[in-house]
């Protein structure tokens, strides 16, 4: 019986070895059938969607108070976004933005989306101009975009101010850390940060809030929260 | 094998830390269901490889490289008891894993997430084979 298994096993492990091969050079484009399934996938999210509604309400609930108790320190902090970068941005980008469909949000944080002939590379936004991410791959269907939840990606990030707070590198889960700060930049919990210079995105993108302080003999770490929003199904490309 | 195949295809789309079809594959496994488990192997890989948008083959290459590590586990060690199958379980989701990041993301990640991975898989494994066993007998 073990040698069967066994046999059998490593016959199978031979032909897949290279049907792979064969499909990652002579058949690089399978696009037709992955756009199938993303298009099938999303039918079937919708079709789950519709038998358990509530719970989708509860979490909308859920949200809706987290979305209030946000505005209220949005509030707050309302007049120090006057004359800040955000408002150029958005008076620079708004007409190079295109909108496309979610089809799949994997759990790596890479989300599959339909192509609204968008280059490589495009900045990703949400509904609140809050990035989101960048597009990592283009296919003739769909594209594949490396969401800010994809564990690894580094870029500068500055707060509110302007000032440079180091290199940014997300975490996975919704977290971005930020390690090295120097001692003498003044952070504060919920200050916002925004992407700086102009390495693997354009500056000025809101990024996150600050959600977490650790101070530690280099200087301090900061813990960022991720604040895009992917719940309409929708992302904004910039063209 | 027809509800495991609408296991599949309804479930797995929002369950994307979790490998449905290993579920099946590796109660196979246990089962010495040799037949079974190469007819699920290839059908289950190739849908999985379209449900996470890879090459096709590439569940098929990792599940069936894995699954051969661990036969050979079987010289030295048995599958009959509890205990024995969670440490053929452990080494391999370990293994596929590993290869699952390695070869589809160039890179292992950061361990949290390779934990998350390989402890949710594992439950519902064990959760599979258990409720399969239990229904059987």
């Amino acid at each position: 019986m073990f040698r069967k298994k066994i046999k059998n096993i490593l016959v199978i492990f031979l032909l897949s070895s290279v049907f792979f091969w064969l499909s990652s050079r002579a058949l690089a484009q399978e696009e037709l059938i992955f756009n199938f399934s993303l298009n099938f996938q999303k039918l079937i999210k919708n079709f789950w969607q519709k038998i358990f509604p509530s719970t989708e309400e509860d979490l909308y609930k859920e949200k809706y108070y987290e979305l209030l108790q946000e505005l209220a320190k949005l509030k707050l902090t309302l007049k120090q976004f006057k004359e800040t970068e955000i408002i150029s941005q958005r008076e620079k980008y708004l007409p190079r933005l295109i909108e496309a469909d979610i089809l799949k949000i994997d759990s790596l944080g890479y989300i599959y989306s339909e192509n609204p002939k968008a280059g490589e590379g495009s900045i990703v936004l949400d509904k609140n101009w809050i990035l989101v991410g960048k597009v990592a791959k283009i296919g003739k269907n769909y594209l594949i975009i490396s969401s800010l939840n994809v564990p690894g990606i580094e870029f500068n990030v500055a707060n509110i101010e302007g000032e440079l707070l180091g290199l940014g590198k997300t975490i996975s889960n919704g977290f971005l850390e930020i390690n090295y700060v120097r001692p003498e930049i003044g952070v504060k919990l919920n200050d916002f940060v925004l992407t700086y210079g102009d390495d693997n995105f354009p500056s000025g993108f809101l990024v996150g809030t600050v959600k977490k302080i650790n101070k530690t003999k280099f200087g301090q770490q900061i813990i960022v929260r991720l604040l895009f929003d992917l719940d309409p199904g929708k992302v904004y490309l910039i063209k | 094998m027809i509800f495991n195949l609408i296991l599949l295809i309804f479930l797995q789309p929002l369950l994307t830390s979790v490998f449905i079809f290993l579920g099946p594959v590796l109660n196979y496994f246990f089962k010495e269901k040799i037949k079974q488990l190469i007819l699920s192997l290839i059908l289950f890989s190739f849908i999985t490889d379209l449900i996470f948008i890879k090459p096709l083959g590439f569940f098929l290459l990792i599940t069936s490289f894995s699954l051969l590590l661990i036969c050979l586990l079987e010289k030295f060690l048995g599958h009959q008891h509890f205990y024995q199958r969670i440490i053929y379980l452990l080494l391999f989701n370990t293994i596929f894993l590993f290869l699952f990041f390695f070869l589809g993301f160039g890179k292992i990640s950061i361990f949290a997430f390779f934990l998350k991975f390989l402890i949710f898989n594992i439950i519902f494994q064990v959760i599979y084979i258990t409720v399969n066993t239990l229904f059987r007998a």
